[in-house]
């Protein structure tokens, strides 16, 4: 079985819904304009209101759920800590008490309000990540960036980059893997010592560079012969234009963004 | 910068292979956590073309790591733990062209070293002379009354900061030459050629640390309760994540080098 079947390029996952067909720089902007809404204010009114936003926004991007837990349960663990050491250690009032362990109030409330956060940002963020597809969004961070290039940033032949690397990377995984069991077939087995297991590791990282190097070589004569030329600004195979949906989405971005501040001071709670 | 189109095939090429790499943990040490090769590729690019197109490489990198695994908990951390802290490993390409002997090594290694003994000792006599400092305020604090006493307080505040930031800077420093000191000194001892593969490394590999420990203090000082240090806890953790991968690729690739030299028909030199 070939790799490029088994190695899953991000968490893309495949649909037709609106967040899906929305171009990557609106999603990001979105993304980024959510995730400063959440740390602007320490309101527990303004995180519910986020929260009934990424719902929304969950609903829209018609993607099941256990997508996204995925990524919840990555951090779940850093959530519960950050909960029990800051109600152990922030506060006076003890709410209750095992042993010689004392919940406090105001611990209880910090670290609820920090968990909340904190799952809020991580769901925001694979919204983005699973509605748009790497290619996507490595192109739109570029279009992003392309006010840098004033100040002789590539930002052009940064994109390039990483267009290569995107596609290269199975073909290279593959490679690795036709290696590393080319050399186990020649007897190569990778226990022992850490440094005899570095060592072991020789003939498979000097055949997987010389491999890469002859790939880059090949690429870079094939780029040549179509005409490519470093510095110059290339078209796009496939143009796309922003839509009725990119201004809602932006629209409904201000909109939070707005209301967030509006909102900073309601169910505050002050340490 | 970036006009050469092999080069920009090449950089296109390690990045893939380094997500390649980390992918399939090849190289994983036993009890290795997350260290595997990924920073190996990004060494090497900068070590062939310098540290500009070693930079940019390390940012597209960090860019599309933190495509597939993403850890967002705050938007300064992101920006320092990914495109920041593998861009920062470009840095190994100040050793691109040089051409330094296996004495030179081994003197710049104990001139580090020294250099980061004597700093540790200068900032523990700040440690102590802001311990007096504090003990001077607090007697003086007694008899003070009204403004006095408050402007006292501020001052005591700032120096109680200071007394608890001196010491873990100092610990940091120290650990941090000690080890680039010995990295750099193993390095000269194992390579036969003239290129400083040791230097760059050891350049590429405390850059990253310096990206990660800056986001655990970001990170450490939103989410973790008073009372803990969060330079402290930030440096021995990122300490813990970046030191065994650097080592790693560094043993390796002290022994790869010249093959990689050979391999580069399309040499950039």
């Amino acid at each position: 079985m070939a790799l490029r079947d088994t190695v899953l390029i991000g968490q893309f996952v495949p649909a037709s819904s609106a967040l899906h067909r929305t171009r990557a720089e609106t999603k990001i902007l979105m993304t980024l304009g959510l995730i400063v809404s959440a740390f602007l204010s320490k309101s527990f009114a303004v995180q519910s209101f986020l929260y009934f936003v990424l719902i929304i926004l969950l609903l829209l991007s018609q993607v099941p759920l256990r997508f996204y837990a995925k990524s919840a349960r990555a951090v779940l663990w850093l959530v519960l800590i950050t909960f029990v050491f800051n109600a152990l250690l922030t506060g006076s009032h003890v709410l209750w008490q095992i042993g010689w362990l004392a919940f406090k109030l105001e611990g209880v409330v910090q670290g609820a309000f920090f968990g909340l956060r904190l799952f809020f940002v991580i769901f925001a963020s694979t919204v983005l990540t699973v509605t748009t597809s790497p290619v996507d969004l490595a192109d739109g961070l570029n279009n992003l960036l392309r006010p840098l290039q004033r100040v002789r940033v590539p930002v052009e032949e940064f994109s390039l980059i990483m267009t290569i690397a995107l596609r290269f990377i199975p073909v290279l995984a593959d490679e690795a893997d036709r290696i590393v069991k080319a050399q186990k077939a020649r007897g190569l087995t990778l226990s022992g010592g850490v440094m005899q297991r570095i060592e072991k590791l020789i003939p498979i990282v000097v055949p997987l560079f010389v491999s890469a190097f002859m790939k880059a070589e090949d690429l870079a004569l094939a780029m040549e012969v179509r005409g490519y030329v470093p510095g110059v600004r290339r078209s796009k195979y496939k143009v796309t234009r922003f839509g009725v949906r990119d201004i809602g989405f932006a629209f409904m971005t201000l909109l939070v963004v707005v209301v967030s501040v509006a909102l900073r001071e309601v169910w505050t709670f002050s340490l | 910068m970036l006009r050469n189109t092999r080069m920009l095939a090449e950089a296109g090429v390690m990045v893939a292979l380094s997500l390649a790499l980390w992918y399939l943990n090849v190289g994983r040490l036993p009890q290795g956590g997350s260290i595997s090769l990924q920073m190996l590729p990004l060494l090497v690019f900068a070590l062939r073309w310098g540290v500009g197109p070693g930079l940019a490489v390390g940012v597209a990198y960090g860019l599309l790591h933190s495509l597939q695994d993403l850890y967002l908990v705050h938007p300064i951390q992101y920006v320092l733990d990914y495109p920041l802290a593998f861009g920062l490993i470009g840095l190994a390409g100040i050793a691109k062209g040089l051409r330094v002997s296996k004495g030179v090594s081994v003197a710049l290694a104990l001139v580090i070293l020294l250099a980061g003994i004597g700093l540790y000792q200068y900032t523990m006599n700040g440690v102590l002379d802001v311990n007096e400092q504090i003990s001077a305020i607090t007697s003086s604090m007694a008899t003070a009354t009204g403004a006095q006493l408050s402007e006292l307080q501020s001052q005591l505040e700032d120096l109680n900061s200071k007394a608890q930031l001196f010491p873990v800077g100092a610990y940091v420093v120290l650990v941090a030459t000690l080890l680039a000191g010995l990295a750099i000194i193993y390095g000269a001892w194992k390579r036969s050629y003239k290129t400083p593969v040791e230097l760059g490394v050891v350049l590429g590999g405390l850059g990253r640390f310096a990206a990660h420990w800056v986001s655990g203090y970001v990170f450490f000082s939103q989410y973790a309760p008073e009372g803990m240090n969060p330079w402290l806890y930030s440096a021995i953790y990122n300490f813990l994540v970046v030191a065994p991968s650097t080592f790693l690729s560094l043993a390796l690739l002290l022994l790869v080098w010249p093959a990689l030299e050979r391999a580069s028909s399309g040499n950039p030199h």
